[in-house]
Formats: structure tokens, sequence, C-alpha cells
């Protein structure tokens, strides 16, 4: 019931903005290894449901499970409450989370931004901090820009750092909003490349995205979402062969991409 | 291979005749000459000072670094000290219940600011040095049961206390004001990437929100501090020897009252001089990541060797 086969598992899950209803009774699992794409229109909650899953919001009811284990709250003494600070942010540990736009430490240099959580949070050793993330660095191929600023980088590049100090803290589940919305259209590949590769290497993510064609090559599921609900979900081919007169269909058609992209007339 | 050849013919072909260099040189000239006057009226105006019998410079000579000026000044340096620190801990502490999302601390830093905000410092001075007046004493203890704690007013609220508080306490409204200022100035996205890797809301504040908000707050802190600095001078008015109240009492009795006032000058303009090169010292430590990085700034060192 917990979800114990699965790296994430939501029940039931609702948030509420005053009267506002941003998610409603959202059920999501995330297998091992997996890799889920959330789409849909703006407004629809798709960052309130990555920020809930991450604990950076609070949700009002229902349950999200890490491995089993239950997320923002705790039972103590027979009673349900929520997690004291320090716990929340060991739970928020263990998972990483890749914003909009990029939030990179400005007066940390690179290595700095990488060191921080395994230092201060998982209390790993310094040198042994900053081997990793000299390594993590290589493999988003920012060895060049180990001591810069986030200022002095490009767009592509502050994101791809992001997303290495997310992977620092060796979390279980990547979380991604839209990461390559506030890019330059040139500066998107390498970004996508770099989440390709993770993707590839196992790990789990879960991909709030607008790039339908990302979304088809890489995801193993879609979700897609509709006023605070998820309305569908399915394989990439299940998804994107939805009938062009249901909801699903024509916010596809209003996206683009996909079904006039010649891969997916390849794909098919 | 095409860079190499335009650089190894640069010096060959011949300069435009627009080169930029020409202006440059000018410019440059300009800023020689500019510089001369300012650095020449200076001179003038201090040797006009010196040489100006008024001053009574053997007098100021011989105040300088007399014991009574020394523990005035003395005085003044530990109580501005005293003042920076009380009000900067008050402050943050306004800023963060004005930031808070809960109303009752809301509302009670903001009638805090308005208190304090609309009463003269001299006022508050002369009113702190006299609430034994209004208060004769307080005491602490049980209601109808035995009293734990009993002082008069007058014991409590010394000289330097009244100064304290009457100084400090409107200067912490205002210190609120500034740091508030410069933690509105984060980026809400570095507060959330701050929890994001899981640092704590302690950790998020004091490792990522100050450090980022201080390239804000330093600046008005800097000149709240010269202020303050000056300002304790109407400590004077509670016959606390600062160093304005010490000078005063040598010329009450030598009647040498310009050069006295000369000795408290001078030592005003010393103290603000080094605080103004710590401030500069500490801004430029906050700007890191910001500006022209050290980074740069060795690549352009690199770049000139
Ligand atoms: N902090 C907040 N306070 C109040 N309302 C909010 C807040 N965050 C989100 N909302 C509202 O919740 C709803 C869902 O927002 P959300 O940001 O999750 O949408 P989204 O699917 O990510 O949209 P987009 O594609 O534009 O990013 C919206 O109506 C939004 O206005
Ligand atoms: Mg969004």
């Amino acid at each position: 019931m917990t979800g114990d086969s699965m790296v994430l598992s939501a029940r039931r899950v609702r948030k509420q903005f005053g009267a506002l209803v941003a998610l409603d009774d959202v059920d999501l699992d995330v297998a091992e290894g997996s890799v889920v794409a959330i789409i849909g229109p703006s407004g629809s909650g798709k960052s309130t449901l990555a920020r809930c899953i991450h604990q950076l919001e609070r949700i009002d009811a229902g349950a999200i499970y890490l491995d089993g284990e239950l997320l923002g709250f705790e039972h103590k003494s027979g009673k349900l409450l929520p997690l004291r600070d320090r716990d929340l942010s060991r739970q928020r540990a263990q998972m990483g989370m890749v914003f909009q736009q990029f939030n990179l430490f400005s007066h940390y240099t690179i290595l700095e931004n990488l060191i921080e959580g395994p230092t201060r949070v998982l209390g790993v050793p310094r040198k042994e901090a900053e081997e990793k993330a000299r390594a993590l660095l290589a493999r988003v191929r920012l060895s060049d820009k180990v001591d810069a600023y986030p200022r002095h980088l490009s767009g592509g590049q502050q994101q791809r750092a992001a997303i290495a100090r997310a992977l620092a803290n060796e979390p279980r589940l990547m979380l991604f909003d839209e990461p390559t919305s506030a890019l330059d259209p040139e500066l998107v590949g390498e970004v996508l490349e770099v989440m390709q590769d993770l993707a590839a290497g196992g790990m789990t993510m879960v991909i709030v995205t607008h790039e339908m064609s990302f979304a088809r090559d890489v995801a193993d599921r879609i979700v897609f979402m509709e006023a605070g609900r998820i309305v569908k979900e399915g394989t990439p081919k299940e998804i994107f062969g939805a009938p062009p007169e249901s909801r699903l269909g024509r916010f596809l058609a209003t996206s683009g991409v996909a079904l006039t992209s010649p891969e997916a007339t390849l794909a098919d | 291979m095409a860079i190499a050849t335009d650089m190894g013919g640069a010096a060959r072909r011949p300069l435009p005749a627009d080169d930029a260099s020409l202006a440059i040189r000018r410019d440059r000239i300009g800023r020689i000459v500019v510089g001369a006057l300012v650095f020449g009226l200076l001179a003038w105006l201090v040797l006009a000072a010196a040489a100006n019998p008024r001053f009574e410079w053997d007098v100021v000579a011989r105040y300088f670094t007399a014991q009574a000026v020394m523990n005035g000044l003395m005085t003044t340096l530990y109580l501005t000290l005293v003042i920076f620190v009380f009000s900067l801990v008050i402050g943050t502490l306004l800023a963060l219940a004005r930031e808070s999302a809960y109303r009752p601390f809301q509302i009670l830093a903001w009638v805090y600011s308005w208190v304090f905000r609309s009463v003269p410092a001299l006022v508050q001075l002369i009113f702190w040095f006299n609430l034994a007046y209004i208060i004769p004493s307080i005491s602490l203890g049980l209601p109808f049961g035995p009293t734990l704690f009993e002082a008069r007013v007058n014991d409590l609220i010394s000289p330097f206390l009244a100064a304290v508080l009457g100084l400090g306490l409107g200067e912490a409204a205002y210190k609120s004001e500034i740091i508030r200022a410069g933690l509105m100035s984060v980026d809400k996205g570095q507060r959330e990437a701050a929890r994001a890797i899981g640092l704590t809301g302690p950790q998020t504040f004091f490792r990522i929100v100050i450090p980022q908000s201080m390239r804000f707050i330093l600046p008005p802190l800097g000149n709240q501090t010269i202020l303050n600095l000056k300002g304790t001078s109407l400590v004077s008015v509670i016959a606390l020897s600062d160093l304005l109240h010490s000078v005063q009492s040598i010329y009450n009795r030598t009647l040498e009252v310009v050069p006295l006032l000369m000795v408290a000058t001078l030592w005003y303009l010393i103290i603000v001089s080094i605080m103004s090169v710590i401030q500069i010292g500490i801004e430029r430590h906050f700007s890191r990541g910001h500006g022209a990085s050290r980074a740069i700034k060795a690549v352009e060192g690199r770049i000139e060797a």
C-alpha cells in the first residue's frame, strides 16, 4: 500500500492555495530507473506537483512516499504530525531539484555550489566532496568552469551546473521543472543531452516539460495534467496516439512539435 | 592560422587615421591636469588653515593626546560599538518579525518602528536618563507572593545605559528597514534552491540569504554607523564624558574653544576615515560573484603582465 516497489508514490495528493485547488486527488507512481514526463497546459499544477513531491510545499491531504518512507509527516505517539525542519531537510536532500531559473548560488563558485549540499547536509569531508564535484562537473562537461561564478556562465552552462549540483547529494530521484524553458533555443540541446545521459545511466527522473519531442524520446511514461488533475497517463505511444478531438489531442496540437516533427512519423 | 598571420602583420600595417589610442592618450592627459588642480586646491586649504593663528595649533597639539581627551575618545568608540551591536541585533529581529507570516509579529515590529522613529534621539536620551522619575523602582515577583527581585531604577539606568537605549532603540528601527530591504533583494529562487539541496532554515539564512543581502545592506549600514558615531556627541547633555564632552570640560576651564573643538574634529575625522576604509574592505569581500570577480581580475593581471 505504501508503494514499496516504487521509488516514488503519491496517493490522493491535494494542494490548495486559498480557495484554488492546485492539485486534486493526484496519484503518481515512479518505478526505479524510470523517466516520467509531466505535460499539460499552463496553470494545470505541474510545478505544484513537483514542488509538493520535493517538500518545498506542504500538501493538504493525501500522502507521498519516497522508497516507502512517508514524506513531510511522521507518526509520533499515535498521532500524525508535520516533520520538523531538520528532518524535512534530510528528506529533501534525498531528491534533486532542477529549476527553470537555474538558481545557482550567485556568491559561490560552481565548485562551491556543488559541495554545499554534501558538506553541510550530508557531512561529507570537504576534500572528498570536492573530488566528487569535479567528477560530476566533468560529466556535464564543465571542467573548465570549476572556479567560475554563475554570472559568467551561459544559460545552458548554468543549467548543466545546476543539474550537477542536484546530483551532488546522490539523490534517489531527480525532479526537473521546465529545465529548458528559460534558455535560448540554441542552448536547449546541450541541457537535454545531459538529461538524456542521466536517463540512460538509470537515474529515476520526473520531468515537467514543454519539450514534446524530448518527452516522447526519453520518457517511459507521460502524465497529462489539467486543472490540478491527472487526466491521462501512458506510454509515449499511447499519449501521442490520442484522438485529435480529445482534450489531450487538442493540447498536443497546440504544442505543435510532436505531431508535425519528422521523427514522429518515422517512429510510428 | 588566420589569426596568427593577422597579428604578425599588425606592426607593419599603417594605423587608421581615426586610431582610438589618440583619443585615449588625450583623455589620460586631461585626467592628470584635473587631478593636479584638485590636489593643489586641497593643499592650499590645508596650508591656509595651518597658517591661521586663530586655530592655535600649538594648543591643539598640546591637548590632542591628553588623558581626558583619550578617555573621551574611548567612551565615544565604545558607545558606538555597543550601539552598533545592540541595534543590529534588535534591527535584525524586527526585520524578521516584519517579514514573518505571523500577523502579531508584523504589527509589533511596525508599531516599534513607528514609535522610535517618531521621537527625536535627544528626547529619547533625556527620557531614558530620567526614567527613575517616572518609574522609581521595578520589582519582579509572583502575584500576591514574595518579591524575587527589586531595584531602584536610578541604580539600574546609568548614563551609559541611558545613552545606549536612547540612541540604540531608535537606531534599531532604522537598521531593521535597511536589513529588510537587503533580505528582499535576495532572489526567492536562491532560498528555494538552498532548501532543495537540504539546507535547514537557519543554514539557508546564514549561508545564502545573509551573504547575498550584504551587498545591499553594507553601504547604508556604513553610512548609518558613521551617523551613530557623530550622534554619540548628543550624550554630553546627560553628562557622559564622550569625546565632545571631554573637550568641552577643558575649554570651559581654559576658554580655548576653537583649538579644542579642532581636537575633537580631527579625532572624528580620523575615526570616520578608518571606518570608511574598513567598509570598503568588507564590501569588497561580500561582492563575491558580482562585478569583476577575482577570477577575471586574475586574468586581467596575467594579460597586463
Ligand atoms: N504559491 C502560490 N500561491 C497561490 N497560487 C499558486 C501558487 N503556486 C501556484 N499557484 C496556482 O496554482 C495553479 C497551478 O500552478 P502551477 O505553477 O503548478 O502550474 P503549472 O502547470 O506549472 O503552469 P506553467 O506551465 O505555467 O508553469 C495555478 O493556478 C497557480 O496560479
Ligand atoms: Mg510551472
